[in-house]
């Protein structure tokens, strides 16, 4: 009869933040750059189900939950960056869809109206600017009331 | 007959000497000038070679290769024995020491004539089974004797189904002479020791000392041919299709219920050689070959992808190996027992067996190129309900269905039996470090690690996680590397082993150790994830890349994790290919 073995307790799964990345490095790759920060979103969009049915069944231990937890952010950083790029690469209304998008899925992040704001602003679009800092201030002062609260 | 007996320690002759001069200084047992004259003058050449294998036993020299163990134990091959004795270096642990100290008490009060028999089955005392089962049943009460009472009815089951399939003799059958067994001598019998604990099962029983894994050498017991004729009869029977779980290898092969002209080959065997051979090795525990059944019996095939079994333990109170396969149709293969090291492998070329009590931790070395078939099979003796086994297995299964009380009490109760069940306070510890009992998990496993004189991989990386939640990491890391030494194709041993020296800043080590667990179980999704996390975090992104993909492949829970550092990963590859770019948009 094989013994029944408890594998570990101790697994921790490193999630790495590459801080290590040189800030002088200087390569202007924008259509290469643009390709790898799609694909990083589309794996964090593979991923979040995943995730969360482990969690929601109760097998995941602690690093699945801290998993979990680092997906909006990481998902927000995506998006920043597709964004950015298409900026770049010239595709002002690709960027303008991509921040929307972000507003749609993160409707309560700060980080996510202020990217639209900007990309409306710098299309001239003065009027939903206007709007959409209007809302930008209304989600600060609620999350700095729920900090004081 | 041709004696022939070597040490593999005689290049540790010069720090041996030393070591013993300096017992002798302290008075320790055995090494007197004047006890081992009074020896020589009072006791029969019989009586000597006992007390020379059990101070071989006391020192730790397990690895002596005793030959002969039948007949013709006369003066030569006691002077061997003492050569031996000479050459074996002095190794006293605590458990060791405790052996001494009973050898010696005993050894100055030799009065008796049979005073070794005090030592059988480890050194503690003359067993009587039934009245220490009756003691037990007043401790426990009508739980426990239900239990006993559950054991002999499985019991008697199993030899019935044993008898159904295979071949069981009448008591009125004679045994076989050992000479014509032995093609008169031209083969032998090669004895291992067992180890520094006895058989799970009637371990008081067994002959001291414990030199009882019996190798066959020499000429084999049936020829290469017939070897070859059984295979073909058995891949016709299609042995090819079936595939085991051995731990964590796969395995081919089938058992011989599935292939009756194989099983009958087998049975016929049993009749012949290995019945009447196994009466005469273990006369101790066997009354006769009637007594014998075998039951999981399986004929398995080792290759490449399928190399070898896991360090195991087999479930019965004996059991059988045959090699069928000629030594120049693989590499590789062997079996070594964990006490004496995995690198000391016990080979054996086709048509000769090994046979042995079932509760020695052993395992597979892995055969490399070309195919080996190994016939194997546990046996039950009629006679002799295993409790102990019982009650563990028993305990097991109660653990896999989450009742983790009852485990436990069933666990105690072998243990009751025989406390030197290792895997009872193996499987004890286990439940308590589940239910974070970890001052009580310690205690079970360092237990079962002083009668192991720990050399028990497994029990070891318990320890270590045992130690680890504890918060002591040095300790933890300890065990572990003291595991790996036993078994280091243990993968989620190297894989644990890789996070703690991670988690100290030892990023090198921790890698190699990633390394070597997927080299064991590519499917350790864990470690490709790790190790692919440690190169990132190094900025070797090129390098991490793979691993990560590798990881997803793996599914289950870490699939997902790959994918999100995987994201990470490419996130940072974007950065680096966009930098030096003045980003309209700096949000």
């Amino acid at each position: 009869m094989p013994r029944f073995r408890i594998i570990s307790e101790v697994q921790r799964l490193t999630f790495f933040l590459p801080s290590f990345l040189s800030l002088h490095q200087v390569n202007n790759d924008l259509k290469g750059a643009h390709e790898y920060a799609v694909k990083a979103s589309e794996l964090v969009d593979a991923a979040t189900p995943f995730l969360q049915e482990i969690v929601d069944r109760g097998d995941g231990d602690g690093d699945t939950r801290r998993y979990l937890e680092q997906i909006a952010p990481l998902r927000l950083r995506c998006h920043r960056m597709v964004g950015q790029l298409l900026a770049a690469l010239g595709d002002l209304p690709g960027c303008e869809a991509e921040f929307r998008l972000a507003t749609e899925k993160f409707p309560t992040d700060p980080g996510a109206w202020q990217m639209l704001a900007r990309i409306l602003e710098v299309q001239g679009k003065t009027d939903e600017t206007r709007q959409i800092k209007e809302k930008l201030q209304a989600i600060i002062a609620a999350a700095a009331a729920s900090v004081i609260q | 007959m041709k004696i022939k007996v070597w040490c593999q320690k005689c290049v540790l002759l010069l720090v041996s000497t030393r070591t013993m001069v300096q017992a002798r200084n302290k008075g320790e047992p055995g090494n007197s000038d004047q006890q081992k004259h009074t020896s020589t003058e009072t006791r029969t050449i019989q009586e000597r070679i006992v007390n020379v294998k059990m101070e071989l036993w006391s020192r730790g020299a397990y690895s002596f290769h005793d030959e002969n163990v039948i007949e013709e134990q006369d003066e030569s091959y006691l002077s061997n024995l003492e050569t031996q004795l000479q050459m074996a270096p002095l190794q006293l642990g605590p458990i060791r020491q405790a052996r001494r100290d009973v050898w010696r008490k005993q050894h100055q009060q030799s009065s008796s004539s049979n005073w070794w028999n005090q030592f059988r089955g480890g050194g503690d005392h003359v067993y009587d089974e039934k009245a220490r089962l009756d003691t037990l049943k007043s401790v426990f009460g009508p739980e426990f004797t239900a239990a006993l009472e559950q054991n002999q009815r499985e019991h008697a089951i199993d030899c019935q189904l044993s008898c159904e399939s295979f071949y069981c003799a009448t008591p009125d059958t004679p045994l076989k002479p050992l000479n014509e067994l032995l093609s008169n001598n031209e083969t032998i019998v090669q004895s291992y020791s067992f180890g520094p604990v006895p058989p799970e099962g009637f371990g008081e029983t067994f002959g001291f000392p414990l030199d009882l894994i019996k190798v066959t050498r020499g000429k084999s017991l049936f020829s290469a041919e017939e070897a070859a004729q059984v295979i073909a009869m058995a891949e016709a029977e299609g042995v090819e299709k079936n595939e085991y779980k051995s731990g964590k290898y796969r395995l081919g092969g089938d058992w011989l219920d599935n292939l009756p002209s194989t099983r009958k080959w087998f049975n016929e065997k049993l009749e012949s050689t290995f019945f009447p051979l196994l009466a005469h090795l273990f006369p101790e525990i066997i009354s006769s070959p009637a007594a014998l059944r075998a039951h999981s019996v399986s004929l398995l095939k080792y290759n490449a992808s399928h190399p070898r079994t896991d360090v195991h333990i087999d479930n019965g109170i004996l059991a059988l190996t045959v090699a069928m396969s000629p030594q120049d149709q693989y590499e590789g293969g062997g079996t070594f027992f964990e006490h004496m090291g995995q690198d000391d492998v016990v080979e054996m070329d086709v048509g000769f067996a090994t046979l042995r009590p079932g509760s020695v931790r052993h395992g597979g070395h892995p055969v490399t190129n070309g195919h080996r078939y190994i016939l194997g099979g546990f046996l039950l003796l009629e006679d002799r309900v295993e409790h102990v086994r019982r009650l563990k297995n028993r305990g097991t299964e109660l653990r896999h269905a989450n009742d983790l009380v009852k485990a436990a009490q069933h666990f105690e109760w072998a243990l009751a039996i025989n406390p030197k069940c290792t895997t009872c306070l193996k499987d004890w510890a286990e439940i308590l470090y589940s239910q974070k009992q970890l001052a009580a998990a310690e205690e079970k496993i360092r237990a079962a690690l002083d009668l192991l004189e720990n050399m028990d991989s497994d029990a070891l990386f318990t320890l270590g996680l045992i130690l680890s939640e504890q918060g002591r990491d040095e300790e933890s890391i300890a065990a572990y590397q003291q595991s790996i030494k036993l078994n280091s194709d243990d993968a989620e041993l190297c894989y644990n082993l890789g996070i703690k020296l991670g988690a100290k800043g030892k990023t090198n080590e921790e890698m190699d150790m990633y390394a070597r667990a997927v080299k064991v179980d590519p499917s350790l999704g864990g470690a490709w994830l790790n190790w692919g996390t440690a190169l990132a975090e190094q900025g070797e992104l090129d390098d991490a890349e793979p691993n990560f993909l590798k990881a997803i492949e793996c599914g289950d829970e870490v699939a997902p994790k790959g994918m999100i550092n995987l994201g990470l990963l490419y996130h940072a590859k974007s950065k680096t290919l966009a930098q030096g770019k003045d980003a309209i948009l700096d949000a």
